[in-house]
């Protein structure tokens, strides 16, 4: 009994972690015909490693700027790295020539309206966020 | 020679004008960068001969970058690294501007680190792991530091890539430029020639001088897995001050120079395996002059620490020695980064033990 209701606790935490963790949607331009995407995918796009959609249009990722708390999620879920380590990836990269760190905005409304012109965009943003006029991705 | 010159320029425009158009952004916004750094060291080694001090601190590195990017292809480019006992010349490292045809071809024009060996490219302090570069870059016998030149480069493919670089134009000698707090770091061969009575070294004067070259480097890679690459180096004859301490007199002899190189990068999770091995065919005064060096080093991430070993070995001339570097270096954030290593010189003439900390604060 005390196992199984040791086990019915673990669980519950464990979900509730999850759910905490889900507390970002990624978007992208409502002309985009992507549905999901897979968190390995996203860490190379916001990398700047994957470089084309599926219809080979250019990816335009744009983060949000270090001090946000929704980048902190975001990073340690997708990089499974603090901002801290990624930004100084993007020092390093910036320093040896190599590709720059996406463009960065101060809040979500930037970032939809980003979106929304560029057609090979893509971002993310607070799970509580209107999301009119772009698309929501899942995550595999 | 003409026809073959036509030829890769016709090949080089279809390329140029098939290439992907570059269009990321259909609203264009102009993207300014601005980061830098501040690297304190201390050095520490159990015996120098000549040297004023065998222990410093001082501020071995002040970095700043500013990068300008108005259009989609454009990007200007400027790095200023202070460095003590440094002209204001050689701590321009970078100012270039490049524009991107497309992925697959851009150009370059400006000053910027010679891109040749990937470790010349990460000259900068917040950028490697150890605080220390290999002495075969530091010591900038087989290729300067930058050039000031025009680049032809780009990349193929996505996973399974192909990058290249061409290059040709002019460049300062930097051969044993020192660095660190006590300024032993690129003086080591010159240092052992002394302590072995060498017949013969390169001038100081070299320093002064200026020369043109070209060169290039081509390296395939599967995403961050495997990376080989391979450099070639070409500068025109010259004419070197050849000091001779027998006789107190300087002599200018003709040179005549082609470096290669080959480098290599595995990664998987948090371990990283990288080298290179140079050499140079060199030949002074009508005498080949034996020119190669080599390291390999080995790195582990684990969380805030990444500790790493290194092995290096070194031949110039009459001199041979190998460098064992054990460090680790310690990032808690963004801002701050502490690296520890120790270093240990093996000459046939005097074994050197040193002990280097760093302290960089990064904005």
């Amino acid at each position: 009994m005390k196992k199984s209701i040791v086990f019915i606790i673990l669980v519950v935490i464990i979900t509730i972690g999850d759910i905490t963790a889900q507390s970002y949607k990624v978007i992208v331009n409502n002309n985009n015909k992507t549905v999901s995407i897979s968190k390995k995918e996203l860490a190379m796009v916001f990398l700047k490693k994957k470089k084309k959609w599926k219809n080979g249009e250019s990816i335009a990722p744009v983060d949000h700027q270090y001090r946000a708390e929704v980048r902190a999620t975001f990073s340690e879920e997708i990089f499974g790295k603090k901002v801290s380590a990624v930004r100084s990836y993007w020092q390093s990269a910036m320093f040896s020539g190599m590709v720059s760190a996406p463009i960065e905005k101060m809040s979500d409304q930037e970032i939809i309206n980003y979106i929304k012109k560029n057609k090979g965009a893509i971002g993310y943003i607070s799970s509580t966020t209107n999301v009119s006029g772009v698309k929501v991705v899942s995550i595999d | 020679m003409k026809s073959i010159r036509l030829q890769l320029m016709i090949v080089l425009a279809c390329i140029m004008f098939q290439g992907n158009v570059i269009n990321a952004q259909d609203q264009w916004e102009a993207q300014k960068r601005f980061t830098g750094y501040i690297s304190t060291e201390f050095d520490y080694f159990n015996k120098l001969t000549g040297y004023q001090d065998n222990y410093n601190v001082n501020l071995a590195e002040a970095g700043l970058l500013a990068s300008y990017k108005p259009t989609q292809d454009i990007t200007f480019k400027m790095v200023f690294v202070y460095r003590p006992e440094f002209s204001i010349d050689e701590m321009l490292n970078e100012a270039n501007v490049q524009y991107d045809f497309s992925e697959k071809v851009g150009i370059k024009v400006g000053r910027f680190l010679t891109p040749l060996s990937p470790m010349n490219t990460y000259y900068y302090a917040p950028v490697n792991t150890s605080s220390t570069l290999p002495v075969l870059v530091s010591n900038h016998e087989f290729f300067p530091l930058n050039m000031d030149a025009i680049s032809i480069n780009g990349s193929l493919g996505e996973n399974l890539s192909l990058s290249y670089n061409l290059f040709a134009g002019g460049y300062h000698n930097t051969t044993w430029m020192t660095t660190g707090a006590v300024g032993f770091f690129g003086d080591e061969v010159a240092y052992y020639k002394e302590l072995i009575n060498s017949t013969y070294t390169v001038d100081d004067s070299y320093g002064e001088t200026h020369n043109l070259a070209l060169g290039g480097n081509v390296r395939l890679a599967y995403q961050d897995y495997i990376k080989i690459g391979m450099s070639v180096f070409k500068p025109k004859k010259e004419d070197i001050p050849v000091y001779l301490p027998a006789l107190d007199v300087t002599q200018h002899l003709k040179a005549e120079k082609i470096t290669y190189g080959f480098d290599f990068n595995f990664s998987l999770n948090n371990t990283k395996l990288i080298g290179e091995i140079w050499n140079s065919d060199l030949n002074v005064d009508g005498k080949d002059v034996d020119l190669k060096g080599s390291f390999i080093q080995l790195s582990q991430s684990i969380n805030r620490f990444t500790p790493f070993v290194r092995y290096e070995d070194q031949t110039t001339n009459d001199i041979e020695f190998q460098r064992y570097t054990g460090g680790v270096m310690f990032k808690p954030s963004f801002e701050s980064t502490l690296k520890m290593e120790y270093l240990h010189y093996n000459h046939e003439v005097q074994n050197i033990d040193g002990l280097v900390i760093s302290l960089i604060y990064s904005f």
